[in-house]
């Protein structure tokens, strides 16, 4: 059997080096530096977040912390990692301090996000495509937030396991470890969906 | 049974799920796949759950929080800028007098005629400052290497010099008085309101290009930008510069100032159409996010075709960046209420 490579492209259109004149530009004081790359990887980061908290309010209240904290933190960035592995790291820390905080279990919250992806509930495709959307959904949040957090950067944001890696401040092995063991537990909970599953994905 | 080797190759299987297989590995992975059946059924299970995580309709923010964050950014990043102007002029200031209705030939036609001419550096006459007797205040300067000029009383003579070398710009003061420096036959720096017209035209002349640099040139577009902002009614001839950096400019932080200095104008079909074409064509995303935003507040304006057909288009482009495409399809679906 031949698998095809499927790394999604990454969500945004990365150039490395207009992002560090971003940066450079709030360095400066100009705000134009922190706009740009706040309408570049606004809705990289919010739904970063979304998947790992599963709550569209915590969801832009961290992505606002996350610019926010790009601006008071720019002279800390020292260029190792891109400018978006930079956002991510400062949205992981974000996140992950959420779920400490938070005494709700993710699981809960992802389901209710599930519920606002709806489609036309005539339809039997869209409800099959909502039911394994459900199903995704609730399998995602049964990952430990290690695991989730390094699975999401690589599969929805496109990020190679070296970026995923300084977002994370992790090695690429412990990337490659926790992606796979996520990979594992996702297999054994969705291939329990039966039968919206089987037929969703022959 | 399990293979002995499944373990090894479901790490393989989902290293190439997530692109980072090395090249050399595939062949041995497929093989192994090929000759086993039951390595081959768990593979195909991670695929399956892969393809299962793309979630078809991800979630988008909000219109405000994104309006409410980005004004919180502006305001943050602004707390950093530089020093503005002293309040009081340099030591070295040379009054110039009054030259009234001497002055001939604005560089705001200048800068017209240069875009009718395709390109060319044409300029237009300017009359030189009057010379006259030195004022009092330059005999106390021994040697007059820099000049600051309040753009009310005095222009430099900008004829025969189509670029301006080491153009530079001081944040506007307290009175809103910005400066602009350049190198002619002496360092000048020119103070004045960016709605004062010596300074306006020296603007539009700059982001025409005059300004040697990139960097100048989209400062000078800035500066013009916050005077459209203050209210004051933008000429044919600004739009037509502004259309036509955002067309040629081969720097995109200078296409992108320039959108942004369009987008604030009055709706007109000579903005809608310089938006529409960078939201077809320009390679750089900042600039067509910045277009579309424009093109959505025009569009309620103007309810034209060709502006809903843009937004339609990219809405329905896949390969478009995701901010782009919301904004285009929050757009469309606000019209269409």
């Amino acid at each position: 059997m031949l698998m095809a490579s499927a790394r999604r492209e990454p969500e945004e259109h990365v150039d490395a080096d207009e992002d560090r004149g971003f940066l450079l530009m709030v360095r400066r004081g100009e705000p134009e530096g922190a706009t740009e790359l706040f309408r570049k990887y606004s809705v990289a980061v919010f739904r970063y977040a979304d998947r790992m908290l599963g709550n569209r309010s915590e969801a832009e209240e961290v992505a606002q912390e996350v610019f926010l904290k790009m601006i008071a933190r720019v002279e800390q960035y020292d260029g190792r990692a891109s400018v978006a592995s930079w956002l991510f790291a400062i949205a992981a820390n974000a996140s992950r301090d959420r779920l400490r905080r938070s005494a709700r279990r993710s699981a809960v919250s992802l389901e209710a996000v599930a519920e606002v992806a709806t489609d036309d509930p005539l339809a039997d495709e869209a409800l099959a495509v909502r039911e394994r959307r459900d199903l995704v959904r609730k399998a995602l949040a049964a990952l430990s937030p290690d695991q989730r957090e390094a699975l999401v950067l690589a599969r929805y944001h496109g990020l190679p396991y070296a970026e995923v890696a300084k977002a994370l401040a992790i090695s690429e092995g412990a990337v490659k470890t926790r992606i796979f063991r996520a990979m594992e537990k996702l297999r054994d909970v969705v291939s329990q969906g039966g039968p919206t599953w089987n037929a969703v994905t022959p | 049974m399990e293979c002995r080797d499944a373990v090894e190759i479901r790490e393989a299987a989902v290293l190439r799920l997530a692109g980072e297989l090395p090249a050399r590995d595939g062949a041995w992975l497929d093989a192994h796949l090929a000759a086993c059946r039951a390595c081959a059924e768990d593979a195909a299970r991670l695929s399956r759950v892969w393809d299962a995580l793309d979630d078809g309709a991800p979630t988008v923010p909000s219109r405000p929080f994104l309006e409410e964050t980005e004004a919180r950014l502006v305001a943050e990043t602004a707390r950093r800028s530089v020093p503005p102007l002293p309040s009081a002029p340099p030591a070295n200031v040379v009054s110039f007098r009054p030259r009234g209705e001497r002055l001939v030939g604005s560089l705001l036609r200048a800068a017209a005629v240069l875009l009718a001419a395709g390109g060319g550096f044409v300029l237009a006459r300017m009359t030189a400052p009057a010379e006259g007797p030195a004022p009092q205040v330059a005999d106390r300067i021994p040697v007059a290497s820099q000049r600051t000029l309040d753009v009310s009383r005095a222009l430099p003579d900008l004829s025969n010099r189509p670029r301006l070398a080491n153009v530079a710009f001081s944040p506007a003061d307290a009175s809103g008085r910005v400066g602009v420096s350049f190198d002619a036959t002496t360092r000048y720096t020119v103070v004045g309101r960016p709605d004062q017209k010596g300074i306006a035209d020296l603007l539009v002349y700059l982001m025409s290009g005059a300004a040697e640099t990139e960097g100048a040139r989209g400062k000078a577009i800035e500066l013009v930008s916050q005077h459209l902002r203050a209210g004051a009614a933008a000429s044919p001839e600004v739009v037509a510069v502004l259309a036509e950096t955002l067309r040629n400019d081969r720097n995109p932080g200078v296409r992108k100032k320039a959108v942004e200095a369009l987008v604030k104008l009055p709706p007109s079909e000579a903005a809608r159409d310089a938006l529409i074409l960078a939201l077809r064509t320009d390679e750089n995303p900042a600039v067509r996010i910045v277009a579309v935003e424009g093109l959505a507040r025009i569009a309620v304006a103007l309810r034209d075709g060709a502006t809903l057909d843009a937004l339609r288009t990219k809405a329905a482009d896949e390969k478009e960046n995701d901010y782009v495409r919301v904004q285009a399809a929050q757009a469309l679906s606000k019209l269409e209420l």
